[in-house]
């Protein structure tokens, strides 16, 4: 099962969890889970970047997800120059 | 990957637009120039804060020689919705508001109503002539003031994201990262340092003012011609404004003089498309350097509190930092990115770092070079140095002895893959600079620095043309030798030298989408596609060659710019590009390689910098002697490029740390809205900064690139306040060390 770990920020929405583990082939169906699973958290992570073991996507929804999968969601890295 | 033995990455051939730019032919934003074209002007707010009574233009429609007036009645209310998340988004409705006030100005130079008209002279002057009724606001023009008990709230409607008020606020949003047990970690400290930090808003500083050019055609269509960053996101922006469907806007990005993320956003072009509409001509408006001033994006203030907790050996076991950023008029500070980089540098088993979003009547910021970063940084590396100081460690050993490696969890989440930053600091500390005995008055510092860098989409054509030459066709505008260095990989690939590969930055309408040049992306992510487009040119170019011998394609391997048969078909004489070219068309057509990547963000990026400064403790004047950068390149493709990215990052932390800030009287209005008095750093201001780069390949990049643009803005704001600590005793809270401030710190602290 995928692990989904929360910012503090996101913690707020998910009932103080810090971490979850949800079954899931894709980054979508994971968003999917955790919405339904949160009902406050419908919504913020429409637009958020998603990091999968490291590598981070800024449009990973459908990233696929191993078993063994760590999950962070965050803010959507850009930049300047 | 890092065995791969490169003939043209890592050289450093002369870039393909350098001759237009050193003979001034090169055209830029302001250089578009159309038959029967008008001159757009900016009517802009004479008050920071402000309800709009009442407009009246009919004196400016009267003026012989205007053509068209606009104000926000002619724009669609589009309304104001945040899309995305606490942690970052854009509100289109803000932007559109930005871009032309409605109901309400924000700060001081808000542009309120444009015109078009024959000559500037008369825009102008019809600018004057719009006459505008206020009622005058209480302007916010601190984060003090923004947080303080009954402050004039901007946008008394709005709901903040991540925090519970009990009614409206000047705070948007707040973005926490938190980790282990927080008053454990300081409880089992044996030094705690906590300091808190200012840093004003300073401005980008490009030399380029924005400008733009639109024509609109009969058929309901527009062509931009603009200095951006991002053609595609000019495209998707001004008709999301404008509330139009994108395929009827075509951008074409003129040559650019300078961005650093300040031109990422729109401001000029949606105005630029009314008036083109409403007057049936061509438009072109171009900002003053003091609209650039008052009205584009500087990047946010800060204040930031710091609190760092070591045992005696210097493991840090602690570290809570506390960002609050002013947004300007518009939520969207990057108080985001200053908290998740702020802590990035070393290991904190236990964490804390907060980020505020605050809106003040100033202008609104845009991106500036790794967003956020050198504020938090300027804080936390403050404090490592404080921390070094009180235990008595060499700060390079202190920072190597916490510094974040392989496989070390980032505070906003992910697990750091292949990093360069113990290496930088290795390097640091072994370079002839550190050990080079200063002299009197003199200090030296050293700060480290973290920037994520970015993927993101990008597309490349490769077409090999009949004599064997090649075009590489990309959609990111230039701003720092991308040209070259998309060549560079296209030639490495085809085999043939970079002079015979022609890199062009095309318009939305002749590449595929493209996302902007902006978060040290392009040489990264766009290079990405470009080597996979070469590689599918190659492809094809051994099918050719493989009909042209009547064998397999599996039987032709490409090396070094020439065919080569191979298992059965090794008998074949080689066959090189110039000689397969002619032969494409016989052959089922032109060749002509494509990709299309979305790569996962590019491989973070530290460097470590060295700051020597001598202080003139009579007058305050402070001087950088020597500097020298360190950074992770992953794989340097044109040296000299990316040593130039790592100069002007580091000259422009410089000013940030000495010299730059903006100056408000107290209704808001900027005081200094010019070079002469806004003061950044000239040639002559710096040293010669010398540059290492350092080559830790990064594992999801095929040469192993990362991105190099915007680290080395990070550490240069702590390396100088570091190095002025060495040199006069004092640790300096408020940046910029002018010499006023120098002047008094030195006097206070009896020296």
């Amino acid at each position: 099962m995928a692990r989904v770990v929360f910012s503090s920020t996101q913690r707020a929405l998910v009932d103080g969890a810090e971490s979850v583990e949800l079954e899931a082939r894709r980054v979508v169906d994971l968003i999917e889970a955790l919405y339904a699973l949160y009902p406050k958290l419908a919504g913020q992570l429409d637009h958020a970047a998603v990091a999968i073991d490291g590598d981070i996507y800024n449009e990973g929804r459908f990233q696929p997800l191993e078993p063994t999968s760590e999950v962070h969601f965050m803010g959507q890295v850009s930049g300047g120059r | 990957m890092s065995e791969r033995k490169f003939k043209y990455v890592g050289t450093r051939p002369i870039r393909h637009d350098g001759v237009e730019k050193v003979t001034g032919r090169a055209n830029y934003g302001a250089d578009v120039v159309l038959p029967g074209m008008l001159q757009g002007a900016i009517a802009r707010s004479e008050h920071a804060h402000a309800r709009i009574l009442s407009i009246d233009t009919s004196k400016a429609e009267a003026l012989e020689g205007v053509k068209a007036v606009v104000t926000a009645a002619d724009f669609p209310d589009i309304p104001c919705e945040w899309k995305g998340g606490a942690a970052g988004g854009t509100d289109f409705g803000e932007l559109s508001r930005n871009i032309m006030a409605r109901d309400k100005v924000l700060y001081h130079g808000h542009a309120l109503a444009a015109v078009a008209a024959v000559s500037p002279e008369i825009a102008r002057e019809a600018c004057k002539r719009i006459e505008v009724n206020y009622e005058v606001l209480e302007p916010v023009m601190s984060l003090d003031a923004a947080l303080a008990p009954g402050a004039p709230i901007l946008h008394p409607d709005q709901e903040p994201m991540g925090i519970e008020s009990e009614g409206p606020t000047n705070v948007t949003n707040r973005l926490a990262f938190e980790g282990g047990d927080l008053d454990a970690g300081f409880a089992d400290a044996d030094v705690v340092i906590e300091r808190e930090f200012t840093t004003p808003m300073v401005h980008q500083g490009y030399i380029e003012p924005h400008a733009c050019t639109v024509r609109f055609n009969e058929d309901g269509k527009y062509s931009i011609w603009c200095s951006t960053q991002g053609p595609f996101s000019v495209q998707m922006s001004s008709a999301i404004v404008l509330a139009i469907e994108p395929n009827l806007v075509k951008c074409t990005p003129t040559e650019i003089g300078g961005g650093f993320g300040g031109k990422t956003t729109i401001y000029l072009e949606p105005v630029a498309m009314l008036l083109a509409r409403k007057s049936g001509r061509p438009v072109r408006i171009v900002m003053s350097r003091e609209e650039v001033f008052r009205a584009s994006g500087p990047t946010s203030g800060g204040r930031v509190r710091m609190k760092l907790g070591a045992k005696r050996d210097g493991r840090f076991v602690a570290g809570d930092c506390e960002i609050w950023l002013e947004a300007g008029a518009f939520r969207g500070s990057p108080a985001g990115a200053a908290a998740m980089t702020g802590l990035s540098s070393y290991t904190f088993p236990n964490f804390r770092i907060q980020g505020y979003d605050v809106v003040v009547n100033k202008p609104k910021v845009a991106a500036y070079r790794a967003p956020g970063a050198p504020i938090s940084n300027f804080a936390v590396e403050s404090c490592v140095d404080e921390m070094a100081r009180e235990l008595r460690i060499d700060p390079i050993e202190l920072r190597l002895r916490n510094a974040v490696q392989e496989g070390d969890r980032a505070p906003y989440g992910p697990t750091f893959k292949a990093i360069g930053l113990r290496d930088t600091l290795e390097q640091a500390r072994n370079h002839p600079h550190y050990k080079t005995p200063l002299g009197e008055s003199q200090g030296r510092g050293v700060a480290c620095g973290f920037w994520f860098n970015a993927g993101m989409q990008s597309s490349a054509i490769v077409s090999v043309n009949t004599d064997g030459s090649a075009v590489v066709r990309t959609g990111n505008p230039d701003i720092g030798g991308s040209r070259v260095s998309l060549a560079m990989m296209a030639a490495e690939e085809l085999g043939i030298p970079v002079e015979r590969v022609r890199p062009v930055v095309g318009d939305t309408e002749s590449v595929g989408y493209t996302d902007l040049t902006g978060g040290s992306r392009v040489t990264f992510a766009t290079g990405m596609a470009v080597i996979e487009a070469a590689q599918d040119a190659v492809q094809q170019l051994r099918e050719r060659a493989a009909k042209i011998w009547g064998v397999d394609a599996k039987d032709v391997k490409w090396e070094d710019g020439i065919a080569h048969g191979c298992n059965g078909a090794a008998d074949q004489d080689p066959m090189p590009l110039k000689v397969l070219a002619p032969k494409l068309g016989a052959t089922g057509g032109p060749v002509v390689g494509r990709a299309q990547v979305n790569p996962a963000a590019a491989g973070p990026g530290f460097a470590t910098h060295i700051c020597d400064i001598e202080v003139d403790p009579e007058t305050g004047r402070s001087q950088v002697i020597r500097y020298t950068t360190i950074q992770d390149a992953g794989k340097a493709v044109h040296p000299s490029y990316v040593e130039g990215q790592m100069q002007g990052g580091a000259v422009q932390g410089i000013g940030w740390a000495l010299n730059e800030e903006y100056l408000w009287d107290d209704d808001g209005v900027i005081e200094n809205p010019g070079f002469l008095d806004y003061r950044m750093p000239v040639a002559s201001d710096v040293p010669m900064i010398d540059t290492v780069i350092v080559e830790v390949p990064n594992p999801t990049h095929p040469y192993g690139v990362r991105g190099v643009g915007e680290t080395p803005i990070v550490p240069p704001l702590a390396a100088v306040a570091n190095a002025m600590r060495a040199a006069t005793g004092v640790r300096f809270e408020q940046l910029p060390m002018s010499p006023p401030r120098v002047l008094e710190a030195i006097d206070r602290n009896g020296r």
